[in-house]
């Protein structure tokens, strides 16, 4: 809603000296946001309103034409002055911007007087453009050319005053259950407020004809659960033509495109009370009637804007006896509107159902002014006032017409006001405060409603206009943005005493983001959506269930048109991206959910599935001086996956070679428990790589950390260390190459004894003094007796059951 | 042998010890005068040839010389090694400004570090942490917070569609009604909920998802000025001590009274600049009263208790922080932004 201060002034003084961002600034804090403070004067220097008054070829150039117009000099003399134009629109009589010389446009532009084509110009005439006045708010034909004022207009005046270019603007960012200040009405009310003033509404009075409206038109309402009221006015023998500039002016200034002056009145009494018009050409209305009713399925009407449009069953419409002449509350139709050869005009002001509208709005791509105010509500009480507001304006700006006498409407009883029923006490056990009663009565009576008491209880009758005002809430809400938000005390509860906590999951989250930050790895956070294409990079089976995503029925792109079932698609985009960037050693996690669906199409809401994954690149750690860098490997990725899991108490898990299509299938390993695969982790398929643009190996893991919540929870158990002294033990050992260190380990830890507390390989060796075919691994066993201090013997003979059972499945001793 | 050669002899034996420059020739000395067959041990042993009334005072004499050679020679053997060890730790002397070995040094991201914060302050002041879905019903992310279909102020969330009645959350809000669901009705609540929420926006200063934290507290006593108190706590230990607090009158269909919170520009103390426009405050979130239908909805009953509630966005309270100017760095994760938290 933008509306300038002029007109707001017309109702409420307003102080014009007074800093304007100071008052939006009150307005703002006080619950009625002001968006923005501006005026529509562009600098306009020094142009003046002439009038043409004789126009003669250029003797010299063919498109020129030399204009006498008669203005005032700055002074106030009556002066001709000549001006030279290429205009094509400029007639003798017309009254038109005259810029003078030194004169400033709306572009900054100085004109300054000269010669064309050798004949002296003392100036320029000016379009809308050069005023600085948006094409979209004037007519099409004074969009282009020389802007024409209306003959009425005086000469010598500055366009500024004309134009009322120096009025403010204020544009308001208005919350919706303020339905009332969506009119300059409501507004001037709530600066009245704020200034301690009270604002008063304009004068309505209707002189009506000798006749009667009845038997001219006939109204009916059939689906009265969508239009509380619907009331016409009829008026004959009206001139349609523009309207005059002040009204125009104000129109402009709220940002609507003038028309005529019956349009124009629709709209200036719509954004006056806030109660949405139209007008009808009567002469076009089969039947002289008008119906509301539901449209049937299909129903098609072409609206003001020159579109077809079809509607269907649910829209409500305005009908004539054939067919319908509008979109209740929308927009009207094209065939009965008002043109220049209407002379009798049908004037509607209805009350239409909020949501109805709202849908209807919605399903044709269709806001305007008039739904927008309807959605939020419409004050029942004013659609008379409206009607008889939008006659009168009719009747100052075309004393010709005549008004039917009397109203033809469906209209219910006027609705009992709404009573709010309260203590003191109530509002400031709600507010914390100490408001005495005094000052909560000359609020609320400052803001028009009406208050008494009894015995302590306050009842208020609530304006017709604040229909959002129901409850002791929202009294609270009046009392304390006029009292001031700041004139509340700050306090804290005193409340029992709890204790704060986070669930389980969210603790994880957090202790496995930490952990993986100390492994040296930072954090991403990308979007939760994707393509299935991104998984069919990965190689992914068309039969994964990762194809089932969850579909998004408007996505933001057609690049995301799913919620993600994976978190590598983003991961994978995200080091690409750092690449490019030419980031090259990269140590990345997400923690996040990807979204399974429980059925497709969607019926309930689906699983989402806390997952993390990493990624790593380049160098294992950053350059340094004192040692040679690496490439990270496998290694890595399975230390960092190891480190957490314990941190998780994760309890024994196996280990098996994946099958995950996009690693790298001898490079790449599961992690499961019962069966059930919590880890995945490896090198990137090097086909992956590939089509990814990956200049270097890279290695992903994913973990399922839901499934790791499912698991029992793990705990610190202590144990008792042992007093006394301990035996180490080293076994190099020559293994067949394919054999796995988990193997021979595992014969280590069965047949090493009771005492063998410990054992690790410490070195894997291949190559020269090994037996092609063959690797070597050194083991440290270490063996401790909780009962007493071990001699050698004991140890020696574990070790050799070691040996023996190492000999028996191919092992030898190096 | 006489005094005067005794004298000699201890002169003698101090002057070797001073010509001595190595700890070896120091050692050579001792052994020649002090060792078992040292010049000075030769003479205690040779006492026993003296009579017996002379030999303590010949004794004292010789031991007199004894203690003065063995102290001359400590002196001297405790300077040469200090000289040793202070050429032994010149020696060892390294660049001291060649960088240290890092420990492998991962980040957290900015967002993930201000959800923290955020929950740390309000865990210590009692609230329990919850959650809920980000794929939401209709009937959680709007009706049980007063916003029945067709609600104008629905128009405020531009919505990802799952289907008629799914979609993705607009903000975390329904985990207000959630919370209060689970409970038993009328008991107190204190809960904040941080997660991501979406919306149908895209551009320079829009992201399509991004992140909120809700905070509700339900109780008998719970006052609007309970809730100015404690974001004020709040917005101060985020932002420092320092820092004002601005309550505008606002709208929500979840609270009443409503309020927006603006904080004095955390760039100019409120003077006035480019990242407040010029205006010294900035918007930093919305709160209110819960109103009355919210608790109706989800089981509550208006009269028997009051509460209040917030919500703000992660993202804002971080650009704030660091001073990010781009909310689309959050989202590009280049290594080089997140290296910096």
């Amino acid at each position: 809603m933008k509306v300038g201060l002029h007109w707001v002034n017309e109702y409420v003084p307003v102080d014009m000296n007074r800093h304007p961002q100071e008052l939006a600034d009150i307005l703002t804090k006080k619950g009625i946001p002001v968006e923005a403070v501006t005026t529509p004067n562009k600098g306009l220097k020094k142009i003046y309103t002439g009038k043409i008054v004789e126009i003669t070829k250029h003797p010299d150039a063919d498109k020129l034409q030399v204009c006498q117009v008669s203005c005032l000099s700055e002074e106030g003399e009556p002066i001709t002055k000549q001006i030279i134009t290429a205009a094509t629109n400029v007639r003798v009589g017309q009254i038109v911007p005259v810029a003078y010389h030194k004169s400033r446009l709306a572009d900054g532009t100085i004109i300054k007087k000269g010669k064309l084509r050798g004949l002296p110009s003392e100036g320029m005439f000016c379009s809308v453009d050069e005023m600085g006045i948006p094409r979209e708010l004037v007519l099409p034909e004074e969009a282009d050319g020389i802007y024409i004022f209306p003959a009425d207009t005086p000469i010598g005046k500055d366009v500024k005053d004309v134009l009322d270019l120096e009025d403010t603007v204020y544009e308001f960012e208005l919350t919706a259950n303020r339905a009332d200040c969506f009119s300059v009405v409501g507004l001037s009310r709530e600066f009245a407020v704020m200034t301690d003033q009270k604002a008063s509404l304009p004068a309505i009075s209707v002189v009506e004809s000798d006749e009667s409206i009845d038997g001219k038109l006939q109204v009916s309402v059939e689906a009265n659960d969508l239009c509380s009221r619907f009331s016409t006015r009829l008026v004959k023998g009206v001139k349609v033509a523009p309207s005059p500039l002040w009204m125009q002016n104000r129109l402009r200034h709220a940002g609507i495109r003038p028309i005529n002056n019956v349009v124009d009145i629709t709209n200036y009494v719509m954004l006056e009370l806030g109660q949405p018009m139209h007008a009808y050409d009567y002469d076009h209305l089969h039947g002289q009637q008008l119906t509301v009713r539901k449209a049937s399925d299909k129903e098609v009407i072409k609206t003001l804007d020159d579109t077809e449009r079809t509607l269907d069953s649910d829209m409500l419409v305005v009908a004539d006896s054939d067919r319908a002449v509008g979109v209740a509350g929308v927009m009207g139709g094209y065939d009965s509107e008002v043109t220049k050869d209407t002379t009798n005009v049908v004037f509607e002001a209805a009350v239409f159902n909020a949501a109805s509208v709202r849908k209807t709005a919605r399903r044709l791509g269709l806001r305007s002014e008039a739904s927008g105010r309807f959605e939020r509500g419409v004050n029942f009480a004013f659609s008379g006032l409206a009607l008889d507001r939008a006659v009168q304006l009719l009747q100052m700006i075309c004393p010709d017409c005549h008004v039917l006498t009397g109203l033809v409407e469906v209209a219910p009883k006027e609705e009992a006001k709404r009573i709010v029923s309260f203590t003191a006490d109530q509002i400031n056990a709600y507010l914390g405060t100490d408001i005495p009663e005094q000052t909560m009565v000359d609020i609320l009576t400052k803001l028009e409603f009406i208050v008494g008491i009894d015995k302590g209880t306050m009842e208020a009758a609530v304006p017709s206009w604040r229909q959002d005002v129901t409850g002791m809430p929202d009294i609270a809400e009046e009392i304390s943005r006029i009292y001031g938000y700041d004139n509340i005390p700050s306090t804290t509860p005193t409340a029992n005493l709890y204790s704060g906590s986070m669930s389980r999951q969210m603790q994880m989250t957090r202790q496995v983001k930490h952990a993986l930050a100390d492994a040296g790895l930072s954090e991403i956070i990308t979007f939760s959506f994707m393509h299935t294409n991104s998984l069919k990079k990965l190689l992914i089976p068309e039969s994964d269930s990762r194809y089932r995503a969850v579909p998004i029925l408007n996505p933001i792109t057609e690049e995301f048109p799913y919620m993600r079932t994976s978190l590598v698609p983003g991961m994978l985009d995200t080091a690409c991206k750092n690449e490019a960037q030419k980031n090259y050693d990269l140590k990345l996690f997400e923690v996040a959910s990807v979204y399974e669906p429980k059925a497709l199409p969607v019926t309930e809401q689906p699983n989402e599935h806390i997952m993390a994954c990493g990624f790593l690149s380049g160098n294992q750690a950053d350059l340094q001086w004192s040692e040679p860098v690496r490439s990270v490997d496998f290694y890595d990725v399975k230390g960092i996956v190891d480190t957490l899991l314990a941190g998780l108490f994760v309890p024994t898990y196996t280990i098996q070679r994946s099958q995950v299509s996009y690693l790298h299938p001898g490079v790449s390993a599961d992690y499961l428990v019962d069966g059930k695969v919590i880890a995945s982790f490896g090198e990137l398929h090097p086909k992956v790589a590939k089509t990814h643009g990956f200049t270097q190996k890279a290695y992903l893991f994913e973990i399922d950390l839901a499934a790791i919540l499912n698991l029992p929870l793990g705990y610190i158990h202590y144990q008792e260390v042992s007093k006394f002294p301990g035996m180490v033990r080293d076994l190099a050992i020559v293994a067949p190459k394919s054999m796995s260190s988990a193997e021979i380990e595992n014969v280590i830890r069965t047949h090493g004894g009771q005492y063998l507390t410990n054992t690790f390989v410490f070195d894997v060796y291949e190559g020269e003094h090994v037996a092609e075919g063959y690797k070597s691994l050194a083991y440290k066993l270490s063996f401790r007796s909780n009962e007493g201090t071990l001699v050698d013997e004991e140890v020696e003979g574990a070790v050799k059951a070691v040996v023996d059972a190492l000999a028996d499945i191919g092992c030898q001793l190096r | 042998m006489t005094q005067e050669e005794l004298q000699a002899l201890q002169s003698e034996a101090i002057a070797q010890v001073e010509q001595a420059t190595t700890i070896q020739a120091v050692q050579g000395v001792r052994v020649t005068y002090l060792g078992k067959k040292g010049k000075v041990t030769s003479l205690l042993k040779g006492l026993g040839k003296l009579p017996k009334e002379e030999r303590p005072a010949a004794g004292a004499k010789i031991n007199e010389v004894r203690v003065a050679v063995e102290k001359v020679l400590q002196d001297k053997q405790t300077a040469l090694e200090e000289a040793a060890l202070a050429a032994k730790l010149q020696e060892e002397q390294i660049d001291i400004t060649l960088p240290g070995r890092k420990a492998p040094q991962g980040h957290i991201h900015p967002l993930t570090k201000v959800n923290e914060l955020i929950q740390d302050f309000f865990m210590k002041m009692g609230y329990t942490v919850e959650e809920g879905p980000e794929i939401e019903t209709d009937y959680f992310n709007f009706e049980c917070l007063n916003l029945p279909k067709e609600h104008p102020a629905r128009d405020m969330q531009d919505s990802f569609y799952i289907t008629d009645n799914i979609l993705l959350r607009t903000h975390t809000s329904p985990v207000q009604a959630r919370t209060l669901q689970k409970h038993e009705p009328n008991s107190p609540v204190r809960m904040i909920a941080p997660g991501k929420v979406y919306r149908w926006d895209y551009d320079a200063t829009h992201s399509p998802v991004f992140h909120q934290v809700e905070g509700l507290i339900v109780d008998k006593d719970i006052t609007f000025a309970d809730l100015k108190g404690t974001l004020e706590l709040f917005l101060r230990h985020i932002f420092g001590e320092e820092t004002k607090l601005r309550f505008r009158t606002s709208y929500f269909p979840f609270t009443e009274p409503s309020a927006e919170v603006d904080i004095s520009c955390v760039m100019c103390g409120g003077e006035g600049c480019r990242v407040c426009s010029h205006t010294g405050w900035l918007e930093i979130l919305g709160c209110g009263m819960v109103h009355p239908n919210v608790l109706k909805l989800n089981g509550y009953d208006p009269d028997k208790v009051q509460g209040f509630a917030f919500g703000m966005g992660v993202e804002r309270i971080a650009m704030l922080l660091y001073g990010i100017g781009d909310l689309r760095l959050f989202f590009e994760d280049d290594v080089r932004f997140l290296q910096q938290f």
